[in-house]
């Protein structure tokens, strides 16, 4: 799947069956930093995410 | 439930995630959630004025604050009132001011804007041309000061802000380290000068209240102020966010915690009566306010390099 980073950034990652939320902490984020985004919807951190899938993450918290 | 969740009370297409109960919230049940928190908040104040202020940054915050005060019209009977705060900071200020007036426009809320040039003679950015303060520091005084000002002058006596659920836990947090009571009692009205403030998400988490804006279809991913630099509250709501995915629940009873403090030992701590500022007549404490402090260092530094 694709992963669009807050920071604009773009990653392949294989999501073999695992939720969006395993595969953010995987990355070193805290989902509770984040919304995620799928095609434009928003969907739950727990959603199992698909090969197809293009990912945007949105950071809800800015500074310090 | 494979790749989609749906909704604990609907079965509608889950958008959100509460992790202390497990269930999962559809837009409208999210939106119906966090509206009946604020809803709840606000009847707390008795009686609600004819016009109510809400302090409006332009940013995701006060941007969903306004979105709900909006929905919740019918149930809240004073006239809603936009107040901004310029406080001139190049590249940063112009689109979020752009973006608040726009959503005035759209919601169809009264907006006033004041501005530091206006009121001070400055821009941020001209106070902190060879300043050794703290940008934050300086512009928390006179933003507060421009507000307070911007209140006095619409007739706004109950002013709302954005913080939410994840501010107050951290300030809470950043309180206990300090040690300093007094600190859990700032603000908590001694005066009858000042518009009365109140924190209408201050039982919804930063991610519900994001949400909410998008949900609205009001955020923008807008610049950050190129003088955020509050290094010890990003470390503060780090550790907060990191304990919170650990252990569900704990930002809520942290922010609970210094309400429950409050309500306990209102009245029983003394605290320092205001005074009016010799310079201006503002209410605040010590002989010379703040800002009159803020106005004269500026006024020296300027002297000082004009060889007055």
């Amino acid at each position: 799947m694709k992963i669009i980073f807050p920071d604009g950034h773009e990653r392949e990652i294989a999501s073999r069956g695992r939720t969006i939320e395993a595969i953010i902490q995987e990355q070193g984020l805290n989902p509770l930093e984040l919304l995620v985004s799928r095609d434009g919807e928003i969907i739950p951190e727990d959603t199992i995410g698909n090969e197809s899938d293009s990912i945007r993450l949105i950071r809800i918290s800015h500074g310090g | 439930m494979e790749g989609k969740p749906v909704c604990s009370h609907c079965s509608g297409r889950a958008v959100y995630l509460d992790r202390e109960s497990g269930t999962h919230l559809c837009s409208q049940h999210l939106k119906e959630s966090v509206q009946a928190r604020v809803l709840n908040r606000i009847i707390q104040e008795k009686p609600l004025p004819d016009k109510f202020g809400v302090a409006f940054s332009g940013g995701k915050d006060s941007t969903a604050l306004l979105a709900v005060l909006v929905a919740l019209k019918e149930k809240i009977p004073s006239r809603l009132i936009a107040l901004t705060v310029d406080e001139g900071i190049g590249g940063y200020r112009e689109e979020t001011i752009r973006h608040a007036r726009d959503v005035c426009s759209r919601l169809n809320v009264e907006h006033r804007i004041i501005t530091f040039p206006d009121l001070f003679g400055l821009s941020l950015d001209d106070f902190m041309k060879n300043s050794s303060r703290k940008a934050c520091t300086i512009c928390g005084i006179l933003r507060r000061r421009a507000l307070e000002v911007l209140a006095d002058q619409e007739g706004v006596h109950l002013l709302a802000t954005g913080h939410n659920q994840d501010d107050h836990a951290q300030t809470t947090l950043m309180n206990a380290f300090s040690a300093d009571i007094k600190k859990v009692f700032a603000g908590s009205g001694r005066t009858s000068q000042f518009a009365r403030r109140i924190k209408p998400f201050a039982a919804v988490s930063e991610r519900e209240v994001t949400l909410y804006a998008i949900l609205s279809d009001l955020f923008i991913d807008l610049p950050e102020c190129p003088y955020a630099s509050d290094a010890f509250r990003g470390e503060v709501r780090r550790l907060l966010n990191r304990f919170e995915q650990e252990h569900p629940g704990s930002m809520r009873n942290l922010a609970h915690a210094e309400e429950e403090i409050r309500s306990r030992l209102k009245g029983k701590v003394q605290l320092q009566p205001l005074e009016n500022c010799k310079v201006c007549g503002w209410s605040g404490s010590g002989e010379i306010c703040q800002v009159c402090t803020v106005l004269k260092e500026q006024k020296n530094k300027n002297n000082s390099s004009t060889g007055q």
